[in-house]
């Protein structure tokens, strides 16, 4: 799980379009905005509204208050009329405003034309069909207008009045409120824009709140994915984030816990195997002592005890191999073995290998001279042995030892002519104490020789595989580095 | 979640749409009327009801000249004048409008007698009686307002009186001046009249 984890962190460096961040950004801006356009909205309009009532209560009582202080004669001479109406206009509130009058068919203004074009019929017809003031903002030609009208009564007695049919409209252009609602505009757009800008400090610092965490979550997951179970994360707060941190670490911790259990079992397991080679060890080596003596006096035996004593021998030096492997093997597993580097001649040593082991007539060898490496003589030599060793076993003969260099790579195969690996088999063949043949639960060797073999050429920083050739035969091939194991193997040795 | 976003979006967009500037309204009513002084005052004039081109009931308050009406010298300073008899208002409004009023497109209902119709008047027990030589029946409403309206204020300062029409063909039920004018409550009508 944590191997999956890691490599799917692996390409999240570059900063996701709609990651954390963005979102976290952009819904607070769209917070800041929405609120910030509703209340510049609600505020504006409010103003706005403030702002026209204010104008539109002044006009209207204004100009009644106006029209109030006449006292007409009806129904009046058109030129006293007029008379009227400049005094009217001259005492215009809170704008200039043009002051229309109508009764009957008489239209009289202060201003050049005797009738309005901006006075609406709708206001016309209610101020003279009820005896109370109106007004109704027109926008004519994109210029604001706020048109009154009001009905002139006749006082008839006290309390009392009538409609008199003189009806005055007094027309007054918005221009200083249309000025200041562009200027409430401006100001709310001008409060909302660095309001949106304010709000991406909080944005940044919730973001990085959150994102902190998670990318040390991600660091730590990582960390502990190659191999640093001691990760742990700062718990800092107490939101959901520090209970994730804190859930983390406590698994974590668990984790530790468990694979250290099952090192100390496995470790366990491999110093018991140790131990119980090295105390195999001495009786077996009283015991070849003694088989050797009995092997020299096999001859003066009667024949069945001979083949008895001769069994004995043999199967107490088998069980001496095991034993020197078993041993070899753990101390693999306890990384205790050591790599004794020396520069050799390969090709040397390849002979040198078969001729000790007396194969040299059932090998035919390509060794070219003056192949120069580094490597450990007496690992080498078991390589070499177990392979042939093996070859000449398992597989039938020829056998043959091939030795080649591949630029920094020496390259010895060992192909025997025989059937070859079953292809199900070849998988596993360098695995401790496999049996290719289920059946055949006894062999010659120990059934750890190529195990051994792998460990070696491990330890020379090298692999191993083997591979059936095209005429059948199996092909193992050992490819090692010529200048010796890199840096950090030296260092694990 | 994008539902989401289009929908605040939308909102915004709407905010923002209604209303920058100044936004045409419909016609708000706003305080009452102008009331004033009409001259010439109450007592020296008389008062009869026009229709004006719009078919509104108009007053036309006329200066009374008691000289033309009564042969007699006109009023004297300090002297107390009375307001003209109701039948000479009616005979008035009977007679039409004169040049002022007709410029200012006065006029009256076809259907109304002429000007040589007789009239008189009377009031009883808080009602005027109008008696007409002439038949009610061609009479339009707006006619018979004007002639209500006429009667109604030369009887009372607040025109509250209500008229019963008298004519050839008989007597109509009693009517009310009906021109929009505010009236103190009606319980104090009758001692107005008189």
């Amino acid at each position: 799980v944590i191997r999956r984890r890691t490599g799917a962190a692996a390409p999240d460096r570059r900063i996701a379009p709609f990651g954390l961040r963005t979102r976290l950004v952009l819904a607070f801006l769209l917070v800041a905005a929405v609120s910030a356009g509703t209340t510049a909205t609600l505020t504006y309009r409010e103003a706005r509204n403030a702002v026209l009532a204010s104008a539109q209560d002044t006009a209207v009582a204004s100009f009644r208050e106006q029209v109030e202080t006449l006292a007409p004669e009806l129904p009046m001479e058109p030129e006293l009329l007029r008379e009227y109406l400049f005094v009217i206009a001259s005492k215009s509130k809170p704008h200039p405003w043009v002051v229309f009058a109508e009764y009957g068919s008489l239209r009289v203004s202060s201003g050049t034309n005797p009738a309005s074009t901006v006075i609406t019929p709708d206001l016309r017809r209610m101020t003279l069909a009820r005896s109370r003031g109106s007004f109704q903002r027109v926008v004519s030609d994109g210029v604001p207008y706020l048109t009154v009208g009001v009905p002139v009564l006749v006082r008839t007695g006290p309390g009392s009045s009538m409609p008199s049919g003189l009806v005055l409209f007094a027309v007054m252009r918005m221009t200083d409120e249309e000025a200041n609602v562009d200027a409430l505009v401006t100001a709310a757009r001008d409060g909302a824009l660095p309001g949106l800008a304010v709000a991406l400090i909080p944005a940044l610092i919730a973001a990085r709140g959150v994102l902190r965490p998670v990318r040390q979550l991600r660091r730590a997951a990582r960390s502990m994915g190659s191999g640093r179970l001691d990760t742990r994360i700062p718990v800092r707060g107490s939101d959901e984030l520090a209970d994730l941190a804190r859930t983390f670490n406590e698994s974590a911790g668990q984790l530790e816990r468990s694979v250290d259990e099952l090192q100390q079992a496995e470790a366990r397991a491999r110093r018991f195997a140790s131990d119980v080679s090295h105390e195999l060890r001495t009786p077996l080596a009283g015991m070849l002592a003694v088989t050797e003596v009995l092997d020299e006096d096999a001859g003066g035996l009667d024949p069945d005890t001979a083949r008895a004593v001769r069994l004995i021998s043999a199967e107490t030096g088998k069980l001496a191999v095991l034993v020197e492997d078993l041993m070899e093997i753990s101390r693999f597993d306890a990384r205790a073995a050591e790599l004794n580097t020396d520069e050799v001649d390969v090709g040397e040593t390849v002979r040198k290998t078969l001729d000790h082991r007396r194969w040299g007539e059932r090998v035919r060898t390509d060794l070219p001279d003056g192949i120069r490496a580094r490597l450990d003589p007496r690992r080498f030599d078991v390589v070499v042995a177990n392979l042939v060793g093996n070859a000449l076993r398992h597989g039938s003969e020829p056998v043959t030892v091939r030795l080649s260099v591949q630029g920094e790579l020496l390259v010895i195969d060992v192909a025997d002519s025989g059937p070859g690996i079953r292809p199900e088999v070849l998988p596993h063949i360098f695995e401790r104490f496999y049996k290719a043949d289920a059946a055949r639960t006894r062999s010659a060797g120990s059934g750890l020789g190529l195990a051994i073999t792998q460990e070696n050429v491990r330890l020379h920083g090298g692999t191993i595989r083997a591979a059936n050739g095209p005429d059948g035969g199996a092909v193992l091939t050992v490819e090692i580095p010529l200048h010796g194991p890199a840096g950090s193997q030296e260092a694990t040795a | 979640m994008r539902r989401r976003i289009r929908a605040a979006t939308a909102l915004a967009a709407l905010l923002a749409l209604t209303g920058c500037g100044i936004q045409e309204t419909d016609v708000i009513e706003a305080g009452g009327p102008a009331t004033l002084d009409v001259l010439p005052a109450r007592e020296h004039r008389m008062m009869a009801f026009f229709l004006s081109p719009d078919g509104l009931l108009v007053p036309s308050p006329r200066a009374v000249d008691t000289a033309a009406w009564n042969g007699a010298v006109g009023p004297q300073p300090g002297t107390v004048t009375e307001p003209p008899s109701t039948a000479k208002t009616v005979a008035a409004l009977l007679a039409g409008p004169n040049a002022a009023e007709q410029r200012a497109g006065l006029s009256n209902a076809p259907s109304l007698p002429g000007p040589s119709t007789a009239a008189e008047t009377e009031v009883s027990g808080g009602t005027a009686r109008l008696t007409l030589d002439a038949p009610l029946a061609p009479l339009t409403r707006t006619a018979r307002q004007q002639l209500v309206c006429t009667v109604a204020y030369a009887e009372s300062d607040n025109g509250g009186v209500p008229v019963v029409l008298v004519g050839t063909d008989g007597a109509r039920p009693a009517e009310t001046c009906d021109n929009g004018a505010r009236r103190p409550a009606p319980t104090a009508t009758p001692s107005e009249t008189g």
